[in-house]
């Protein structure tokens, strides 16, 4: 019988992963490149629960759930992230008309 | 207050009024200041005189405190015949000097406060008895000095400021390594005492210390090299301040920058700290080498003399004529030392003083003209004597002075020298001839020296009054009561000359007695 | 004598001297406002007083029996400059007196008051007038400081002091150039005979220890306070010492000798330093009445005098020959003079010429007699001088003169018996005459001995000694007789200055009329007087009298000398008044003959004297004082400037190499962390995708490269 193991979950992670690479190299929209972003950290998320399950077992009173708590972080990170990046946006937006991150040049050295 | 302490006072008083200058409300006031300062200072010095025991040789009002352990430096000060004429004539002369810059008003705060610690630098080197403690004073006469020069002086005030402060340093620095030479070769003399070789600057111990040094930088003294390196340097040091010829090319620029006091003060006592320390430092700490180097310090002498007077009748510029006759009649105070007799050493004394007289009146007369004229080209002058006849006066006195007329301070001082030259004939038997051939150059001075004032006199007080002299402004009191303060001081001493020998007499005695050793010295090699 | 007469005399001499000092110094002090008009009878007065001293002293002086008083000497001496490295132990100013500085003392005081009376009216008006008596009254203090010198110091102090009043009183008018330059002339050359006296002081202060008091041994008594050892004895004592005698004296005595005698030729305006005199004229004619004839220019003849004991053989030749010389070529320069007081100031010279030489030749009190003869003469002969070109509205030039005697017959009266006086007018061949005869013959008569002393060793040449003087004896009276009739005699050759001619003042009268019988009487009528002060005055140290050429100078007159100059005042004068009564006409004729033109413009530019020193000796010492005032401000001051720009340009070398290598060295740190920041900065594109994907390649190249090396060696 097909079971799914660790291995289709770290495949599902890679491809999230570079799903979300692939966007950030790809897009030149900051929204975009914030949804990328989110996709890269969901990623990792996964990997952090798919190898909590593959290292420690299931889910049982007293067996240990560090991924899980690494996940949960994840994503109050990328919540608190985004409402960060889409404040920078706004500004940006206020300040360039647009929010072509290409445009955002004028720090390079 | 016991005379020591009052002693240490007087050097210390003008700074203190310096201080006040520079709190004064207005430039008036510090003038006011520094007045009271040099007035307090001569006080000080005329008490000291009365309560001077004359008859005692040594140091009075001694005092001495540890000041560098570790060294053996002491504070060290007192009064003996040599320095006690020159710290009168440093504290009399001061308050006309003061007086001559009265009108002086560019930061005049400054100025005074300057000339204060300039005072006191020059009490400090008459009167310190520990040859640190002499260095020390000798340096911080330089930077007033300098100042003074620099910031009041004239066209090219820069220059000739520079140029005194670096020359004079150079000599600064022969004397360190002298010092830093009897530092390392003499640490055992009286060492057991706390008494160090750098308090030699002693005459109390003359005697007694030369023959201490003696043995060590003497004639076959275990330093012997050294003794007579550490003379040549003393010498170096001493005669760039007196000057002497060929050290003597800051002398004119320092003075023809300078403005009037400054000159006076210049020529009147600062160049005395090169003959006062020659006497106290390089003859006594040093007898072998002077006599055997004499031929080259009276050539030094002779031909300061003669080179001298040459260059002032060359001169245009009235005060670098002068300036040059400074260099002549110092050049008759290196003779007399070099050539070791008695009377060669009371008349280098006695010529310090007079010179010291005499060239601060010169100056001063000069700059009276000066201050009106606002040039001092000799060939543009004419008629002065008729413009103003009161003044003319008193410039007959000053300049006949210098000249060395007899009845004026000038004469005792050359005649005396001129005698102790060819005395000294029976202190080098075998130079016979050389003896005479220094006294009859060294006479023949005196044509040159009447040959520069005459000419000088003719082109600028005879004549015909020139029309853009004679709305020149009257000649003021003030300017009156220094020339006659100078003028009736060179009448006194040239009669009474008594009055300097009876202060010096028992302390030249005991130092002719430590320069028989030196001679001593030399009749062994020379037999 | 008694100790209360010998106080007495020392007094008054000291106020003698001391009082016109006292008057110059009241009348500097009081200024003109206080004291101008007043100040020629003031001075005038003081004078008299001083006068009357010198008389009370010397009839005081006089009442002492001429044995006792001879080799007497009172001596007051105050310790002046200590000298204690010396056996002396002091250098003394005091008071001398013996028989010399008795009549040095009456002469000068007397000739100083009838000048200062006489330049009451000379002076009058001048707007300096008050001045002029200060410096009168100052010289004369000098003078008599002079003659009471009781050392060598003392002399040198007041020679020195006698030199500035000169100079004061000549460069008098200084507004004009002649007087500045005159005065100028005359104190520089003085002082460079002062070279040789200070060159001669040193030598004996050094030989004697310091001894130089002047008595002359064998008679110091009287006021000697301690144990006084003078000169003298002092010298004897040390050539006695050494096996010396004064037929073989020490070299140092003859150096110091001649020495001290250059002091005499400067002051006395001898050879070659006489061209100072000449231009001396330039100052007042009281001034050149006292200072520049009677007294001053006599002080080198003093001082001779003086140290007459001292003399060598070899130093009395060298007094000798000098004074010959003189007296030979001034002569010759009074001759053909045209400014009478030039005419005046060459016979001065001669007849200075006449007193070395005397000394010299060992006829020492005729020398000095004559000093005093001439005095007064010279004096009066200024005097008269002055009143000419007072009356000539100050035209000097004797061709502008002629036939004043009408307008000024005091004057000429007076003149004429000066050179009758100057010329030793006598009766011929016998032993009677006015006064220059007596002196002026007897050194002669002391030259004559004198050559033939020298006879032996000179050879012929030995005859110029008195041949010298006997022929100037002639020539003496002929330029005497010539300015006298250029003077007064003839017709007058500038009408309009004969016009205003007029008699001066008696205040100007009166001392001439009293010279001029000073003149006349001084000798022989008070012959005696003056001989039994003077002879008397004659050193008696006793090895100088061991000398056998000194002997022969004691010879009286002899016939020989009558035979020669017996007439010579009645041909020469005859001659003199002929040729030149109708001014210059007959003279210029002869002048202008070939051979004589020669010997005339020589002598007329001085020998070319003056010319020389200018060129020589003025001209090459301010050339030397040029190069050495080039040579100090760029040679010495120039090494020194080197030594700063030295300093300088190591202190540039310094700099750059703190600036270029060190400071550099540091400063490339920073460059290089620049430049290499520039390379990276290429990176820095600002793109966020660039960034990306940099990053991620990063990322999987480190993994990349962390798989391969753990499998590498890990495994």
């Amino acid at each position: 019988m097909f079971e799914i193991g660790i291995m289709h979950f770290v495949v599902l992670s890679v491809v999230v992963f570079a799903a979300g690479i692939c966007t950030l190299l790809t897009k030149r929209n900051a929204i975009g490149i914030l949804i990328g972003i989110e996709l890269i950290m969901n990623a990792a998320g996964i990997n952090f629960v798919a190898y909590n399950r593959y290292v420690w077992g299931g889910g049982g009173v007293g067996s240990l759930i560090d991924g899980q708590v690494f996940a949960i972080f994840i994503i109050v990170l990328a919540a608190a992230e985004a409402a960060i990046a889409l404040a920078i946006f706004l500004n940006f937006y206020n300040t360039f008309s647009s929010i072509d991150v290409e445009r955002a040049d004028e720090m390079k050295g | 207050m016991d005379m020591p302490s009052l002693l240490n006072w007087m050097i210390f008083v003008p700074m203190i009024f310096g201080g006040l200058c520079l709190l004064a409300p207005s430039g008036e006031w510090a003038k006011r200041s520094a007045l009271a300062g040099s007035i307090v200072t001569l006080v000080m010095s005329i008490v000291l005189l009365c309560n001077y025991n004359f008859d005692q040789g040594g140091v009075q009002f001694e005092s001495s405190l540890v000041w560098i352990e570790a060294i053996n430096v002491h504070y060290r000060t007192g009064l003996d015949g040599l320095s006690l004429p020159l710290v009168l004539l440093t504290t009399a002369l001061s308050v006309l000097v003061v007086a001559a810059g009265w009108r002086i008003d560019k930061a005049a705060k400054a100025y005074n406060a300057l000339y204060m610690l300039l005072l006191t630098g020059m009490l400090g080197v008459f009167l310190a008895l520990d040859m640190f403690l002499f260095y020390v004073f000798f340096e911080i006469s330089l930077l007033p000095m300098y100042f003074l020069i620099g910031v009041w002086g004239g066209p090219r005030k820069e220059y000739a400021a520079i140029k005194f402060f670096l020359y004079t340093l150079a000599g600064s620095i022969c004397l360190l390594i002298v010092m830093l030479g009897l530092f390392l070769y003499t640490p055992n003399i009286d060492g057991a005492n706390g008494k160090h070789l750098w308090t030699i600057v002693s005459s109390s111990e003359l005697s007694l210390q030369s023959a201490e040094v003696r043995a060590v930088f003497g004639n076959g003294g275990l330093h012997e090299v050294f003794g007579k390196w550490a003379f040549w340097l003393t010498l170096v040091a001493f005669l760039i301040k007196l000057p002497a010829v060929p050290f003597h090319t800051w002398l004119p620029d320092a003075h023809v920058e300078a403005p009037t006091p400054i000159s006076m003060v210049l020529a009147g006592v600062l160049l005395k700290m090169g003959g006062y320390a020659m006497m106290r430092i390089t003859w006594p700490l040093f007898p072998d080498a002077a006599a055997t180097f004499w031929v080259a310090v009276a050539t030094i002498g002779v031909v300061s003399i003669l080179y001298g007077a040459l260059c002032a009748i060359a001169q245009t510029d009235w005060k670098k004529m002068v300036a040059y006759s400074s260099v002549s009649h110092m050049g008759y105070v290196t003779l007399g030392l070099a050539v070791l007799t008695r009377t060669g050493f009371d008349g280098a004394y006695f010529q310090m003083i007079a010179h010291g007289i005499t060239s601060a009146m010169m100056f001063f007369l000069v700059g009276v003209v000066y201050d009106r004229a606002h040039h001092r080209d000799l060939n543009r002058f004419g008629g002065l004597w008729l413009t103003w006849p009161g003044y003319s006066g008193w410039a007959m006195v000053g300049f006949f002075a210098g000249m060395g007329l007899p009845g004026l301070c000038g004469f005792i001082g050359e005649i005396m020298v001129l005698l102790g030259t060819f005395e000294a004939a029976a202190n080098f038997e075998h130079q016979v001839g050389l003896v005479y051939t220094f006294g009859i150059l060294a006479a023949s001075g005196v044509v040159l020296t009447a040959g520069y004032i005459l000419w000088m006199f003719q082109r600028v007080y005879m004549g015909l009054p020139k029309p853009e002299y004679e709305s020149f402004e009257p000649v003021r009191g003030r300017e009156y009561a220094i020339m006659a303060i100078l003028g009736i001081a060179a009448f006194v001493f040239g009669i009474v000359p008594v009055l300097i020998f009876n202060i010096t007499d028992s302390t030249f005695e005991s130092l002719t007695n430590m320069l028989r050793h030196g001679l001593g010295v030399l009749s062994v090699s020379g037999s | 004598m008694a100790p209360q007469q010998a106080e007495l005399i020392l007094t008054l001499m000291g106020m003698a001297t001391l009082l016109p000092l006292a008057s110059a110094f009241v009348m500097i002090v009081l200024t003109r406002r206080v004291m101008f008009k007043a100040a020629g009878w003031f001075a005038t007065a003081v004078m008299a007083g001083s006068f009357v001293c010198a008389l009370v002293s010397l009839v005081t002086w006089l009442g002492v029996p001429e044995a006792d008083r001879k080799g007497l000497s009172l001596l007051k001496t105050i310790p002046w400059i200590p000298i204690p490295g010396t056996e002396a132990g002091h250098l003394y100013l005091g008071i001398l007196v013996d028989n010399l500085t008795i009549a040095m003392m009456a002469m000068v005081t007397l000739i100083s008051l009838l000048v200062h009376l006489y330049s009451i009216g000379y002076m009058n008006g001048d707007k300096r007038y008050n001045r002029f008596f200060a410096y009168l009254s100052l010289f004369t203090f000098s003078m008599l400081g002079i003659v009471i010198s009781n050392s060598i110091m003392q002399l040198f102090v007041f020679w020195e002091l006698v030199g500035l009043t000169s100079y004061l009183l000549i460069g008098f008018w200084f507004e004009k150039r002649g007087p500045q330059l005159a005065c100028k002339k005359a104190f520089v050359m003085n002082r460079i005979g002062d070279v040789g006296f200070l060159v001669g002081f040193g030598i004996l202060f050094y030989q004697l220890g310091g001894k130089l008091l002047l008595p002359a041994a064998g008679g110091a008594s009287g006021m000697v306070e301690g144990q006084v050892v003078t000169m003298f004895e002092a010298i004897k004592a040390l050539i006695e010492q050494d096996g010396h005698s004064i037929t073989n004296p020490p070299l140092w005595l003859t150096a110091a000798g001649i020495g001290l005698f250059f002091g005499a030729i400067g002051k006395s305006a001898q050879f070659p330093l006489h061209t100072w005199l000449p231009d001396a004229m330039e100052g007042p004619t009281p001034v050149s009445s006292i200072v520049h004839s009677a007294t001053m220019v006599a002080a080198g003849v003093y001082l001779t005098a003086r140290i007459y004991p001292i003399l060598t053989p070899a130093a009395h030749v060298f007094v000798a020959v000098i004074g010959l010389i003189t007296l030979v070529i001034a002569a010759c320069m009074a001759l053909v003079m045209t400014d009478i007081k030039r005419v005046l100031a060459y016979s001065t010279i001669s007849q200075l010429g006449y007193m070395i030489l005397g000394l010299g030749a060992g006829a020492y009190a005729f020398a000095l007699f004559h000093l005093v003869t001439h005095a007064f003469f010279k004096c009066c002969l200024f005097q008269c001088s002055g009143s000419v070109i007072n009356a000539a509205h100050h035209e000097q030039d004797m061709r502008q003169y002629g036939g004043l005697a009408k307008k000024l017959p005091i004057t000429m009266a007076c003149y004429l018996v000066c050179t009758l006086a100057i010329a030793g007018a006598s009766i011929p061949w016998t032993e009677f005459g006015i006064s220059g005869f007596y002196s002026k013959d007897g050194i002669i008569a002391g030259t004559v001995s004198y050559g033939h002393a020298l006879h032996d060793t000179f050879g012929a040449a030995a005859n110029l000694f008195w041949l010298g003087p006997t022929v100037v004896a002639y020539i003496t009276v002929f330029y005497m007789a010539r300015s006298f009739a250029l003077t007064f005699l003839g017709k007058p050759r500038n009408q309009k200055l004969f016009e205003h001619a007029h008699e001066a003042p008696w205040t100007m009268c009166v001392p001439q009329i009293v010279l001029a019988a000073m003149a006349i009487l001084t000798a022989p009528f008070l012959m005696g007087f003056w001989q039994s002060l003077i002879v008397a005055s004659e050193p008696q140290v006793a090895w100088i009298q061991g000398a056998d050429h000194l002997a022969h100078g004691h010879a009286m007159h002899t016939t020989h000398v009558y035979l020669l100059n017996g007439l010579a005042w009645i041909i020469m004068l005859a001659a003199g008044i002929i040729l030149y009564i109708p001014g210059m006409k007959i003279s210029s004729k002869i002048a202008a003959i070939p051979g004589i033109n020669l010997l005339y413009t020589w002598a007329y530019n001085k020998f070319y004297f003056d010319a020389l020193y200018d060129t020589f000796v003025v001209g090459l010492g301010k050339l030397i004082s040029m190069i050495a005032a080039v040579f100090d401000k760029y040679i010495v001051d120039g090494i020194v400037n080197l030594f700063g720009l030295l300093g300088k340009a190591a202190a540039f070398l310094v700099g750059a190499f703190d600036i270029h290598l060190i400071d550099g060295s540091v400063n490339g740190v920073a460059a290089a962390a620049r430049s290499s920041g520039g390379l990276l900065r290429a990176t820095h594109t600002g793109r966020v995708r660039g960034y990306v994907l940099m990053f991620f390649a990063s990322a999987v190249l480190i993994v990349l490269a962390v798989v391969t090396t753990a499998m590498m060696f890990g495994a």
